[in-house]
């Protein structure tokens, strides 16, 4: 599903850093991958690289068969429309927008009318309950919630693919934990692939391998590779 | 963009300008400063327009007046060196006109008193009253066909009065007024200068309406058959010569009627009159004129106020775009392409401007009607301007939201999303 092959990735003209170095590793269709290591090792360089919205210095990314380097700028947009689902550390909703209206954004983007859009926001957020939450914007419910509506926003078009950067890391371990459960039932559910970006072994735990980076390089893969939909 | 999406867009902007009200507002305020000025200088010179019209359609179409002066009427201009030794026009001038083919009718008129104020007015009593500055204008008993002039008590002269220089005369309202007040003034005598006129008529009263305001020429006239005042007074030497066309053939008539004074005051081809034509519709013409020479200087002022706003919009825009990166990084992340993006905001721009045009001609018609309500006068929101107004407050949203919008689309959304 998703295959870099000799990635490297460097920032800076004069005074270069390789963000990435020869990085190769696969992610096959319903698996789920932690990406770990220390700050600066390149783990969100992976998520840019992997969604299109940055270029590698060398490599191939492909992603669901197509190599990104192929596409224009609208042709990735469509990409993240079509089968990229993402979620942040920091949430990322539009603070000017209710739950439901962040919900339907992607569909909305995607074409939808609003009220087609909105219908099919209002049940995801059910789906990650929340909903009482609906016309909420995200400063009137708490950081648990605001990730709910995040994830219900990546979901909402039931992407192939879903990338996780620090999902849990702005919220309290219970919170963090009930958020890597939804998360779990969702992946039984829909057979997402993710990719995830944590410092946290417990979030880490949830996945099914674990690809350590150190300083743009890999530096250990653990886990065995399990068959589409046997996550934990 | 299909019709949804640009629903859509609307709706989101919509949103997105409530959430910044304050700021949208304080960016407008030139722009409705811009539009409304524009609609009210379009309301007030299509009223002072209208109004010239109304004034020009009541007073003497298709008259024309020959004087020995360049203009009638009062004047700020001391007469020309050239004028003052110019020959007076006469009787004979009049009759040789009235012989000609095509006017439907002519009169020669002597005037005592003045159009404006002066120093040498009639004096015209009635037992212990006088009249306030009348205007006393000897004419042949055709006038009232030439210049709309109603008799409302009584009538006019006849031709047999005029021949046998009988003194009589035709009153305005004012002066039966200032006379007689309530009493009847039909077969008194007054004085004119000493001279004793019994009043056969008064005319019919002034509707009462100038260009602004009202103008009482009408009411301090005294008509009186010309031969008389010609015998009355022969100091006064000049005519004047008025001239009624059949509709739509005025200008033959002015034409012929010049030609004839031409020939018989001896001008030569190459020169200039000698003696003044005037037509009202002419004097009208140039306050038409005078009025879109203003409106052709005024209302682009008001379009540089606009632009002044369209400043404003670009600098609010583009801070706003680095104020909200972050949102303009996460549409990217999750699905809008950069011509959304840009989209997006040039329609945020262009629908905050527009919406401070429809504020403007909101406003402009309200000052318009204030103006009108206040000072008696018509004005009238012309069409143009209210298109004019939504038009430039829009194409101003659409250049100014220009290269914020692009600065938008081409945000790199890694960078954008972390906040710039």
């Amino acid at each position: 599903m998703i295959r870099l092959e000799k990635v490297s990735r460097d920032y800076g003209e004069n005074k270069v850093v390789h963000a990435l170095d020869h990085v190769d590793f696969e992610v096959s269709r319903g698996e789920r991958v932690a990406v770990m290591g220390p700050s600066g090792s390149g783990k969100s360089t992976i998520l840019n690289l992997v969604c299109g919205l940055d270029d590698p210095t060398a490599g191939k990314v492909i992603v669901d068969g197509v190599n990104l380097a192929a596409l224009d700028d609208d042709a990735r947009t469509r990409l993240r429309r079509e089968k990229i689902g993402m979620i942040f550390q920091t949430f990322n909703l539009l603070p000017t927008m209710s739950a439901i209206e962040n919900v339907s954004l992607p569909l909305r983007l995607n074409g939808l009318s609003k009220k087609e859009a909105e219908l099919r926001a209002g049940a995801m957020l059910e789906r990650v309950r929340l909903g009482s939450r609906l016309d909420h914007r995200p400063d009137e419910v708490s950081g648990g919630e605001r990730q709910r509506i995040a994830i219900a926003r990546a979901l909402i078009f039931s992407p192939p693919v879903l990338l996780a950067d620090e999902p849990t890391g702005n919220l309290d371990s219970s919170t963090g934990e009930e958020i890597l459960a939804l998360l779990d039932d969702l992946h039984r559910e829909l057979n997402t692939t993710m990719l995830m970006v944590t410092h946290n072994e417990e979030a880490a735990a949830h996945c099914d391998r674990i690809l350590r980076l150190r300083d743009g390089r890999v530096v250990g893969l653990t886990g065995a590779a399990l068959p589409a939909g046997e996550g934990r | 963009m299909d019709k949804q999406l640009l629903k859509d867009t609307i709706v989101t902007v919509v949103d997105s300008l409530r959430a910044h009200k304050l700021r949208s507002v304080l960016t407008l305020i030139g722009v409705i400063i811009g539009t409304s000025v524009v609609v009210m200088v379009g309301a007030v010179l299509t009223g002072l327009s209208e109004r010239v019209a109304q004034i020009s359609e009541k007073s003497a179409p298709n008259v024309v007046y020959f004087t020995r002066e360049e203009r009638i009427g009062p004047s700020f201009k001391q007469p020309t060196a050239e004028e003052r030794q110019r020959k007076d026009l006469t009787y004979e001038d009049a009759l040789a006109i009235a012989e000609l083919d095509t006017p439907m009718a002519v009169s020669p008129q002597k005037i005592r008193g003045s159009y404006g104020p002066t120093a040498n007015k009639p004096v015209m009593t009635f037992g212990g009253r006088e009249a306030i500055n009348p205007l006393v204008l000897g004419v042949w008993e055709n006038f009232p066909d030439i210049v709309s002039v109603k008799v409302d008590q009584g009538r006019f002269f006849t031709q047999t009065e005029r021949e046998n220089r009988v003194e009589v005369c035709v009153i305005g309202s004012g002066i039966a007024r200032q006379l007689f007040e309530d009493d009847s003034p039909l077969g008194q005598n007054v004085r004119i200068d000493g001279r004793i006129f019994r009043v056969v008529g008064v005319l019919e009263q002034a509707s009462g309406e100038g260009v602004i305001g009202s103008d009482d020429l009408d009411e301090r006239i005294v008509y009186a058959p010309f031969e008389t005042i010609a015998r009355q007074y022969p100091e006064i030497k000049g005519v004047a010569i008025v001239v009624r066309a059949q509709a739509g053939r005025i200008d033959e008539v002015t034409e012929q009627a010049t030609a004839t004074l031409r020939i018989r005051r001896n001008v030569p081809a190459d020169a200039a009159n000698n003696f003044g034509v005037n037509r009202a519709e002419a004097v009208f013409e140039i306050v038409q004129q005078i009025i879109l020479g203003l409106a052709a200087i005024v209302v682009p002022i008001a379009l540089a106020g606009l632009i002044v706003g369209g400043v404003g919009v670009m600098n609010i825009m583009l801070v706003s775009v680095t104020e909200r990166a972050p949102e303009i990084g996460i549409r990217r992340a999750i699905g809008a392409r950069k011509r959304d993006v840009l989209t997006q905001f040039l329609f945020e721009a262009v629908t905050l401007t527009g919406l401070g045009g429809i504020i403007g001609i909101a406003l402009g018609f309200l000052f318009a009607y204030a103006i009108q309500f206040i000072v008696d006068f018509p004005a009238a929101v012309p069409l143009w301007a209210i298109v004019v107004g939504f038009l430039s407050s829009a194409a101003v949203g659409l250049v100014a939201g220009m290269w914020p919008a692009i600065r938008a689309a081409n945000l790199d959304p890694v960078e954008a999303i972390r906040g710039g």
